[in-house]
């Protein structure tokens, strides 16, 4: 028998709020998909190798990280920009600014995205397992607003601009400014977050970004309840 | 709608399986086994082709270039599980086999075999080096997370064994405490294979329950099958074997994963004898 206090399980703590990252995905690799919104605008998304898309034209490095089965959390390195493409279901959400809805071309019509804001979320507590002793506690107040509170501080909760859209079959989309100060496990400066949370499983994946200092954490991670 | 009635809670092991991967849809490969038997993997959607034979398989990711690729197959009336781990980072593999029907004492024992070899590819050597059976785990104790509150502590102590405890209290605890107090203890039989530094490939089967408890327990000669990520702290896997359903026992297989936390467990729990070896 052998017995040590330093183990292989104890060195898992070295990717910060990224350390359950789900594995790349390269399913898109060679890929294109035409986005069409209700409004007629378009998108043409190119997916070249492993690490390069081509959007309407210009070139961009990117991760992709799978949220769930057939949907794909996409990270851009042109500013501020994600991509959640969901081929299930057959529509987009592109996250700038804003939230901005498509229809995947070939699996959907752009004048029955299924996909939009919602409300369905207020009132919920769970708290995200991002890491070991990595989380996040997310408070649903309202259509418009979480509270967030990051390890190792869950007693330094702030109210911060949210907008919450539902996916379908109990996927959502979180679009968050973050509670990002000094003292807390996200690095201080990455000020927004985006999210894609599966309630059937309960799991997270998504980003924290500064848009300033165009840097990024991709996550991902279990979910808790509060209060079970 | 309440979000607290979402989740799929009954699918219990299965709940934080990772996505399932698409990625190999149309990818074929040429396994050159150190058995001499070499393999021809051939990957739609849905379905792969195994040297000839057609089977229904399911992919997760170890990690950005390591998929664990499973299916079952009856080629020659035997229901058996292949488990391939594609390692396309080293472009080598594993194959591990397993299937019930040969003991004629305890039909539902599972029978492992394993087999090492490397993937072809065009315009390189053959890779000499091997995914290899190792003693690196040996001092190992992690505790992962299947649910929030399905939570198993697994300690690996010997080559050729483990150990598994669950939190006092907890769902596995009250699901898996009478059947365990009716044998001596709880270790099993393991093996532990290196994948890469930080990656290892380990595998129960749940004999000694199977030997000692036969019929008195739900579950019946699982093999467990997990690819342990270390660096990131998941496991992907998956089971097979059968379970018990109106005292018949039923087919079991399933795709999980788990999320992994450090755990440190008492010193007279990891000093205990293991009870099943002179």
């Amino acid at each position: 028998m052998r017995s040590e206090s330093v183990t292989l399980a104890n060195t898992g703590e070295q990717h910060g709020i990224g350390q359950y990252r789900f594995p790349r995905s390269y399913f898109l690799t060679g890929k294109s998909y035409g986005l069409t919104a209700a409004d007629g605008a378009r998108i043409r998304l190119e997916f070249l190798d492993r690490e390069r898309v081509r959007i309407d034209g210009e070139l961009s490095f990117f991760d992709c990280v799978p949220a769930a089965e057939d949907v794909y959390f996409v990270s851009l390195l042109v500013a501020a920009r994600f991509i959640v493409l969901d081929l299930k279901r057959g529509h987009a959400v592109v996250v700038d600014d804003t939230l901005a809805f498509f229809a995947i071309d070939g699996l959907r019509d752009a004048g029955d995205i299924a996909a939009g804001l919602t409300d369905e979320m207020t009132g919920t507590s769970v708290r995200w397992h991002l890491g070991a002793e990595r989380y996040l506690d997310q408070q649903y107040v309202s259509d418009k607003e979480s509270r967030l509170a990051w390890s190792p501080r869950p007693d330094k909760a702030r109210s911060c601009r949210t907008a919450f859209a539902a996916l379908g079959d109990g996927l959502f989309l979180i679009e968050a400014d973050n509670h990002a100060v000094p003292g807390l496990d996200v690095p201080q400066g990455l000020a927004r977050l985006v999210m894609v949370q599966d309630f059937h499983r309960v799991l997270v994946t998504g980003c924290a970004y500064s848009s300033v200092f165009n840097d990024r954490i991709l996550f991902s991670g279990y979910g808790e309840f509060a209060g079970r | 709608m309440n979000l607290e009635d979402l989740p799929r809670e009954l699918d219990g092991l299965t709940q934080f399986a990772k996505p399932p991967c698409h990625e190999l849809d149309g990818e074929r490969f040429h396994l050159v086994m150190d058995s001499g038997f070499d393999i021809d993997l051939e990957f739609g959607r849905a379905m792969c082709v195994w040297n000839g034979w057609s089977a229904e398989y399911h992919c997760v990711k170890a990690d950005d270039d390591t998929y664990l690729v499973t299916f079952i197959a009856d080629p020659d009336g035997v229901r058996e599980c292949h488990s391939f781990v594609l390692d396309l980072e080293q472009r080598l593999v594993t194959h591990h086999t397993c299937a019930a029907g040969r003991n004629p004492r305890h039909p539902l024992l599972m029978t492992d075999t394993y087999d090492f070899g490397a993937i072809e590819t065009e315009g390189y050597a053959l890779p000499y080096r091997r995914h290899c059976f190792t003693g690196d785990l040996l001092g190992t104790q992690v505790q992962w997370h299947w649910t929030t509150d399905l939570v198993s502590r697994h300690a690996y102590l010997e080559p050729s064994f483990y150990r598994v405890t669950w939190e006092e209290g907890g769902r596995m605890e009250e699901t898996f405490d009478e059947e365990m107090s009716m044998i001596p203890a709880t270790d099993e039989l393991a093996r532990y294979i290196k994948i890469k530094d930080r990656m290892y490939l380990f595998v129960v089967t749940e004999e000694k329950v199977e030997r000692l408890l036969g019929d008195n327990q739900p579950f019946r000669s699982d093999s467990m099958l997990f690819i342990e990520n270390f660096d990131r702290m998941f496991h992907v896997g998956r089971a097979f074997g059968a379970m018990m359903v109106g005292g018949v026992p039923e087919p079991l297989y399933m795709i999980y994963g788990a999320f992994g936390k450090p755990l440190e467990l008492p010193e007279k729990l990891l000093s205990l004898p293991n009870r099943y070896t002179v």
